[in-house]
């Protein structure tokens, strides 16, 4: 029997059959590597203790924990709809008309108030899209600010305190009790252990625990 | 054990020789990565893991004065939406001052809360990208300081003439602010002439209550009165003045109480419907032969005739037996003879007064191919010298033997106002792009008469233009929308103005403007049905229940709804039975070529039951090519065969040729796939 009219050469060497390997390894250690560097990266504290610059550099430390100011003040759709509302101009205005005018770092304010342009904040807690999150559920089942927002009247400047992943989120709803505090405190800066020492445990109503952890609770 | 009964739901599985549990179809073979393919993602994964993840930075921005409503909660607003110039009542969500949600208005006349598949799609519309978006002079973009100089010049040398060669084509309108400034033009220029064109216009229906009552009058039925419905090819349920009424009132008869029984529909029609869908009795016939029914309906009301064909005789007692309470709905597709007839049919049935109203008209009723028809002939006449045309796109859809395209290039001045840069855009000097309803003032008027106030949920978002800014600009006054709806509206309200215009903003309505019923005698006409050539197909030509008559084309909620009856998506067909089909030799995705009227369409075959023998069904709208990104080469064009004399059914000659068109289909979505979650047995066998 003839062999095939094209002899069979010999189309790796030892040292590229090695060289192949290496090759091969050195990916899917690339591929390990990076997944770890990724992963860090996205659960990070980085990306949490990172304070975008803003317009102007706004001080809840000085709004909230010096003046005292309530939350519901400027965040005034807190307790009744999905979003808890960014100040207008105006509101800000309601002060700043009479205090601190003629301070450079308000110029971006009163321009927005002289031209009706509005101010253009950087958003430091960004959720997904697919995400459906309403503020005034949570605020009226006792969830406090301070649960997720942290201490923000200790914060000159705002930043993320919560990594606002899934899991994180999931903690809590499938087992909400311990994070809820009573009526009356949920704007309060304290620590919900300490509310709770002090004010008592909340009896909270929830319509079904199933429903906390329903896809279509978040994913709607 | 029995066998049960075998289920289908398209033709595709009666045809297939399935077993009783209906064994799955092959699904086409899902992903499976070849290894070159495996080596991409996973290069693409090692990629991204080392580039790691950054969600995009994105931005709030608060209103500088807030409104009173807090931010995040929606506010509704009453406006209204007018399709062929009858508005329905519409209550719109606005979110932070964008509209996002439509919902019908509940205390509005023809809405009752309820809402069609075009309202609802509206507010796509008015975030379409493909919208118009500038003033264009010959295609090139231009201020509005040009726009106003060019035609100031030139209105100011038609002035000169009073008017003469100054002509306007709009669509069928009722609102009262721009019937004013209609007025307010043509004292201007008095010489100039308006006409009109609505391609789903209603000529037949005012041309068959002219030869009924002597005049134009609008019909309202009253559906909730009715024991005994009949519909003659009319889909009152489902389009045409007041549907949404109707379907209300329609199904509030539905269950029966002890004091009034369920109505009984019946419904004779070409292609299966709405009203079809829900009639207790349905016979499909084409065209011509729903005029031969009808006459031999009317000889048995009449106690003539010996009726040979089916359901004279059951529909003509039933309705006899329910005199005052039963009532004959004519479609829009009938002649004007037959019109006229069920006009007396009606009157003899005692339905007038009671499940009948005739009022005046709401849109001034002209009829609307006469009127393009002058139109044709004036610019090939050369006697136009400058056209004005609001919110119509009658290049894609007057009819065919018209030739207003050609015509169109003889009009030295043209001026076109759009939402879309549209076909008739292309073939003007002037194109302006128009201000959505939501972003715009104006009024308008329910099938009833019923008036109300349009108001504007967003600025324009394009520096779109409404069509009382053009009017004032021919007018030659300045008047903003909203001043030019508010004077017109101060002369006619009673009591401090300011209330009556917030009270009517707020309930999306002003009292006590629907027409009083009028009391006209009927003439008795003549109706003989022309004879039907026997072996010739009639094609159906109707209004697309997803793209209307081509102006939603670009709208991807409406292509991607699935057609009534047929469950098309993005697509329409020459919808014909099985046994039209097989006489063509074609089944389903064949392609056919239907010529009629001088005109030429090739359009692929849809195969679907209860669709009449001997006639074709194709819809209006399709087949765009400057509709939008959307909505260009969707299905096939059927307006080169539509003719002014025949707008809604011609004869034409059919044949078959090669080529192959694939569907998208909704109707076998979800099913079992032999996995049965759903059993069915028969009653006997659990005995």
């Amino acid at each position: 029997m003839r062999g095939s009219p094209y002899p069979m050469a010999q189309v790796f060497t030892p040292g590229g059959v090695l060289l192949l390997k290496l090759a091969l390894l050195g990916a899917l250690g690339a591929l390990v590597v990076g997944s770890v560097v990724a992963y860090q990266h996205l659960q990070g504290p980085d990306s949490l203790a990172e304070t975008p610059r803003q317009p102007i550099p706004f001080s809840h430390k000085h709004h909230v924990g010096d003046d005292g100011i309530d939350c519901r003040y400027c965040h005034d759709s807190v307790e009744q709809a999905s979003f808890a509302g960014i100040p207008a101009t105006q509101v800000c205005m309601t002060c700043h008309s009479q205090l601190f005018t003629d301070a450079p770092m308000l110029q971006p304010l009163r321009d927005s108030a002289a031209t009706g342009k509005p101010l253009h904040w950087i958003r430091v807690h960004d959720l997904p899209d697919f995400v459906y999150f309403d503020h005034a559920i949570h605020v009226r089942k006792g969830v406090g600010c301070v649960e997720c927002h942290g201490r923000v009247d200790r914060m000159p400047l705002v930043r993320r305190v919560a990594p606002l992943q899934m899991q994180w989120c999931l903690a809590c709803h499938r087992d909400p009790e311990p994070h809820l505090r009573p009526p009356r405190f949920e704007f309060d800066m304290r620590p919900t252990s300490e509310i709770r020492a002090l004010a008592g445990i909340p009896k909270t109503p929830l319509v079904s625990r199933r429903r906390l952890t329903d896809c279509s609770t978040c994913h709607r | 054990m029995t066998e049960p009964i075998r289920l289908w739901r398209s033709l595709e599985e009666l045809e297939e020789n399935r077993g009783p549990r209906g064994e799955a179809i092959a699904m086409p073979a899902a992903f499976s990565p070849a290894r070159r393919d495996f080596l991409k993602l996973a290069a693409a994964a090692a990629a991204l893991a080392g580039a790691g993840c950054r969600g995009p930075v994105e931005e709030i921005v608060p209103y500088v004065r807030a409104p009173d409503a807090p931010a995040g909660l929606p506010s509704f607003y009453a406006t209204e939406m007018t399709l062929g110039g009858l508005a329905t009542g519409l209550l719109v969500e606005s979110n932070m001052g964008r509209p996002t949600k439509v919902e019908g208005n509940p205390a509005h006349p023809a809405s009752l809360g309820a809402t069609d598949v075009f309202a609802q799609a509206s507010v796509l519309q008015l975030w379409d990208p493909d919208r118009s978006q500038a003033i264009r002079r010959a295609g090139a973009i231009v201020s509005r300081a040009e726009l106003e100089s060019e035609w100031h010049d030139a209105l100011a040398k038609l002035e000169a003439r009073r008017g003469a060669g100054l002509r306007i084509l709009t669509g069928d309108s009722g609102s009262p602010t721009l019937a004013a400034q209609m007025d307010a033009v043509l004292a201007r220029f008095p010489e100039a002439r308006r006409h009109r064109w609505e391609a789903l216009h209603r000529d037949n229906s005012f041309e068959g209550s002219r030869l009924a009552f002597g005049r134009p009058l609008e019909t309202v039925y009253r559906f909730a009165e009715a024991d005994i419905v009949l519909a003659l090819d009319a889909d009152f349920l489902g389009e045409g003045p007041g549907h949404l009424r109707y379907a209300r009132e329609f199904a509030g008869r539905r269950a029966a109480s002890a004091e009034r029984p369920m109505n009984r529909l019946y419904a004779v029609e070409t292609a299966p419907t709405l009203a079809g869908a829900m009639a207790d009795h349905r016979l499909p016939l084409p065209p011509a032969a729903i005029l031969a029914w009808l006459a031999e309906l009317d000889a048995a009301l009449r106690g003539a005739g010996n009726a040979t064909l089916p359901l004279v005789r059951a529909a003509a007692r039933d309705l006899l037996a329910h005199r005052g309470r039963a009532v004959v709905v004519p479609g829009e597709s009938l002649p004007p003879e037959a019109h006229a007839l069920v006009h007396r049919m009606n009157a003899d049935l005692g339905a007038e007064g009671r499940c009948v109203l005739h009022v005046e008209p709401v849109a001034m009723q002209v009829n609307c191919t006469q009127s393009l028809r002058e139109l044709v002939q004036d610019l090939e006449g050369g006697r136009v010298s400058a056209l004005v045309m609001l919110g119509v796109n009658p290049v894609h859809d007057a009819p065919a033997d018209l030739r207003f395209a050609d015509a169109l290039k003889r009009a030295p001045l043209t001026l076109h106002l759009g939402l879309y840069e549209d076909e008739t855009a292309a073939s003007c000097r002037w194109h302006l792009p128009e201000a959505h309803f939501l972003e715009d003032w104006s009024d308008a008027r329910a099938f009833d008469g019923t008036a109300s106030i349009v108001q504007p949920l967003i600025a324009p978002l394009h520096g779109g233009i409404s069509r009382h800014e053009v009017m004032a600009l021919l007018a030659g006054v300045s008047a903003r929308p909203r001043d030019a709806v508010r004077a017109q509206w101060q002369r006619r309200a009673t009591g401090p103005f300011e209330d009556f215009w917030r009270g009517a903003l707020r309930e999306g309505l002003i009292a006590g403007t629907a027409e009083a019923p009028v009391h006209a005698a009927v003439r008795h006409a003549a109706f003989v049905p022309p004879k039907a050539a026997a072996d010739a197909w009639t094609v159906r030509l109707r209004a697309d229940p997803s793209v209307r008559d081509g102006s939603f084309a670009n709208n991807a909620w409406l292509q991607e709804l699935p057609r009534p009856a047929s469950k098309l998506t993005w697509d329409n067909a020459a919808l014909m039975s099985a046994e039209s089909a097989a006489k063509l030799g074609a089944k389903t995705g064949d392609v056919v070529e239907i010529a009629a009227g001088g005109g030429r369409v090739r359009a692929p075959v849809w195969i679907l039951p209860d669709h009449a023998d001997g006639a074709v069904t194709l819809s209006l709208g399709y087949g765009r090519t400057r509709a939008g990104r959307v909505g260009n080469a969707v299905g096939v064009d059927a307006y080169p065969i539509r003719t002014a004399a025949s707008p809604w059914g011609i004869d034409a000659a059919i044949r078959k040729v090669p080529g192959r068109h694939a569907f998208a289909t909704t109707q076998n979505h979800a099913r079992m796939e032999g996995r049965d979650p759903v059993r069915r047995v028969l009653a006997s066998d659990l005995a």
